[in-house]
């Protein structure tokens, strides 16, 4: 008997890591996967670990039944199972059906704690009274009491090592975050079954064993195993969970007149990548500046162009078509997300051109260090989590690696989420960028979207696109000029006193970020408040 | 050379030169001691002020213009989009529509006409979105107090037992 208590430990400790490990992937496709999410659902399955382990240790010293422990885990395993649905219909519950990303913080902050507390607590609860009450039906003596409880607390943790393990590296991938989770449910119910039998409740077994069975055929159907579909905007062509984060492909009819666009977690109204129905402009956003930063940065006829954080390819679209016809162009692409990559070749138009190479599973930063190219124009465009930019590709140090790949007079441009030129992430990562090209960078905040674009030149003070001898590009090309350049604001920014520098091992840049998100979403939602 | 000059008469070049060399704070400085009736620094003023997040400052700047008769196309979308980005939708709503129904510059009309539709677009979203935070904040509310209550009388009934 007591291989099935240290067997049903292992299996609830490994349960229990399996829900706090696929919770915020659940969660993603409606409220991102941010560190706030990561918080949310480690201190609330911490707080019920803690619920589950004081009121299990109050009923088992009550009644120390194996087949109430069994019923416990069965409960437990049904929750799990139900936890696999339940997070998109608590999401609709508690989003609006339109949720702009700047006014989104509150609701993906405060939501997907409460989603957690809804969704994945429950059944933790359940899990987390399993190890006291197996200590309890184990011993017999009190002089065993802490051989038992070191013993069956040891094989929890055990199962909390295989858990997360098999999770991220045998799970998620052939089964995705529902399999995963039915999985984990259908294991809780098996254990159940020896702690039935060992109470002589044959009817107890049955169920448990056929409700194990039911679970495991749920696994079968692919649609189980399939993304779910979240809050992004427009008609969904396809979802995937990569190991990176939730993306999907959507089809939206206001933008350029239809486009697909490459929508990330919890998406809303924002997108990552954009493939326009007719043509590769996308009607004056960021994308279509960087087309003429990159006439400007050719040099003898020549344009060898980095994209770090390349997504699903709009840039290397639009430089192909627009670019690649004036000059001799070698583009490299950087995608650290191999199915960001592929699912802009199969749905977003990613070409398939000699002139492009792209570095698929490979880090910006990692490509920055150890890359031996030398490039005119080096474009990043690293997000995380939706609008974070990783510190380690905003540091001083990354740009300092970036800067030795440049040619001399070669261009760093960057692509900054900000709501103006004043937003505290833009002015930190323009003071970064301002330590390694310390003459001056210019900061184009652009009209009417939460862009801005930045760059900086090795050697001097990069010119102002007033100052871009535009009468030299195709006709196209200056019409293209005429259109975005005459409203636009473009400023040399030089360093300040006092400004802080991002570096690899600061924290505050994260904080700073979110902080951002939650001032303009309070703002935001004031206005609209006292109206 | 800048006596020679009438009081509050600025020098756009020297500006200029400022704005280029990142000198924004001086080149305000020289702007706002201009005389408001000069419409070319009034608006120089207002894409400065903005820039630097002074959204209230901008739309001042653009107002004085307006109200010195240049309420152009351009004039009344610059202001749309500064009061966009200070979040003041219905402002920049009423902005941008004057603009795409007025006679002025096709492509003016053209931008100014995508931004009130997005604009719109937020205003109807903001509604639903501002009620929808107010109950969720007590959900939110509720819930943490309801679990540190949970936590606690879990905690307390243990030891007692």
């Amino acid at each position: 008997m007591f291989l099935a208590y240290w067997l049903t430990a292992f299996l609830s400790g490994a349960g229990v890591l399996v829900v706090e490990m696929t919770a915020p992937r659940a969660l993603a496709p409606w409220f991102g996967q941010a560190q706030f999410v990561w918080t949310n659902v480690i201190g609330l399955v911490l707080a019920g670990l803690a619920i589950g382990s004081m009121v299990g240790g109050r009923l088992a010293d009550r009644r120390a039944s194996p087949g109430l422990l069994g019923g416990l885990l069965l409960a437990g395993a049904g929750l799990v199972a139900l936890s696999a649905w339940l997070p998109q219909w608590v999401a609709r519950a508690l989003l609006p059906e339109r949720l702009p990303l700047e006014a989104a913080y509150p609701f993906l902050q405060r939501g997907s704690f409460l989603a957690t507390l809804i969704c994945f607590v429950p059944p933790v609860v359940l899990l987390g009274a399993v190890p006291p009450f197996l200590v309890r039906c184990a011993t017999k003596r009190l002089e065993e009491v802490g051989r038992q409880s070191g013993l069956l607390y040891g094989a929890a943790t055990l199962g909390s090592i295989a858990g997360s393990f098999a999770t991220s590296y045998l799970l998620l991938e052939p089964l995705g975050t529902r399999g995963t989770q039915l999985l984990a449910a259908a294991l809780l119910a098996v254990s159940a079954v020896p702690l039935f039998v060992a109470s002589r409740r044959v009817a107890g077994g049955v169920a448990g064993g056929a409700a194990a069975l039911l679970l495991a055929a749920a696994l079968l159907p692919p649609a189980n195993r399939a993304a779910a579909a979240g809050a992004a905007l427009g008609e969904l062509l396809v979802a995937r969970d990569s190991r990176y984060q939730h993306l999907e492909v959507r089809h939206r009819d206001e933008l350029c007149g239809g486009a697909r666009v490459l929508a990330i977690d919890e998406g809303h109204d924002s997108f990552q990548s954009l493939t326009p129905d007719e043509g590769v402009l996308t009607d004056g956003l960021y994308y279509d500046y960087v087309n003429l930063l990159a006439l400007d940065a050719v040099r003898d006829g020549k344009l060898r162009v980095a994209i770090l954080g390349m997504g699903a390819g709009t840039h290397a679209r639009q430089l192909l078509e627009l670019v690649g016809p004036r000059c001799d162009l070698s583009i490299a692409g950087v995608e650290l997300d191999p199915e960001v990559v592929a699912l802009g070749r199969s749905h977003l138009a990613l070409p398939d051109d000699p002139r492009l190479s792209i570095a698929s599973g490979l880090d910006a930063r990692t490509f920055a260090d150890h890359s031996d190219a030398t490039f005119d124009l080096v474009l990043v465009d690293c997000y995380s989590h939706q609008s974070f930019v990783p510190p380690h590709v905003a540091s001083s140090e990354f740009f300092a690696a970036v800067a030795r790949r440049l040619r001399d007079g070669g261009v760093l441009a960057l692509n900054v989420f900000g709501y103006g030129a004043a937003d505290p992430v833009s002015e930190a990562v323009a003071a970064t960028l301002l330590s390694r090209f310390p003459d001056g960078i210019v900061v184009a905040s652009l009209p009417g979207t939460a862009n801005q674009l930045v760059w900086g030149c090795k050697g001097g003070v990069p010119r102002r696109p007033c100052d871009w001898p535009r009468d030299e590009w195709p006709e196209p090309l200056q019409e293209l000029a005429a259109r975005l350049l005459a409203p636009a604001q473009f400023f040399v920014r030089r360093a300040r006193d006092g400004e802080r520098v991002v570096h690899d091992d600061d924290g505050w840049f994260d904080r700073l970020q979110e902080r951002r998100l939650e001032a303009r979403a309070a703002a935001l939602l004031a206005r609209e408040g006292a109206r | 050379m800048n006596g020679a000059r009438a009081m509050g008469e600025v020098d756009l070049a020297r500006v200029n030169e400022q704005v280029a060399q990142g000198e924004l704070e001086e080149a305000i400085a020289a702007l706002a001691a201009a005389d408001p009736k000069d419409a070319t620094a009034t608006l120089l003023l207002a894409y400065l002020e903005r820039q630097r997040g002074r959204y209230e400052r901008s739309e001042a700047a653009l107002d004085r213009r307006i109200a010195l008769g240049l309420d152009d196309a351009e004039t009344l979308l610059q202001r749309g989009y500064t009061r966009w980005m200070a979040g003041d939708l219905a402002g920049a709503a009423s902005d941008m529509g004057r603009v795409a129904a007025g006679s002025g510059d096709a492509s003016v009309r053209a931008r100014a006409a995508t931004g009130a539709a997005d604009v719109a677009a937020q205003q109807r979203e903001m509604a639903d979105v501002a009620s929808r935070a107010e109950t969720l904040e007590i959900a939110w509310g509720v819930a943490g107090f309801a679990l540190s209550v949970v936590l606690v009388t879990a905690l307390w009934r243990a030891r007692r037992s």
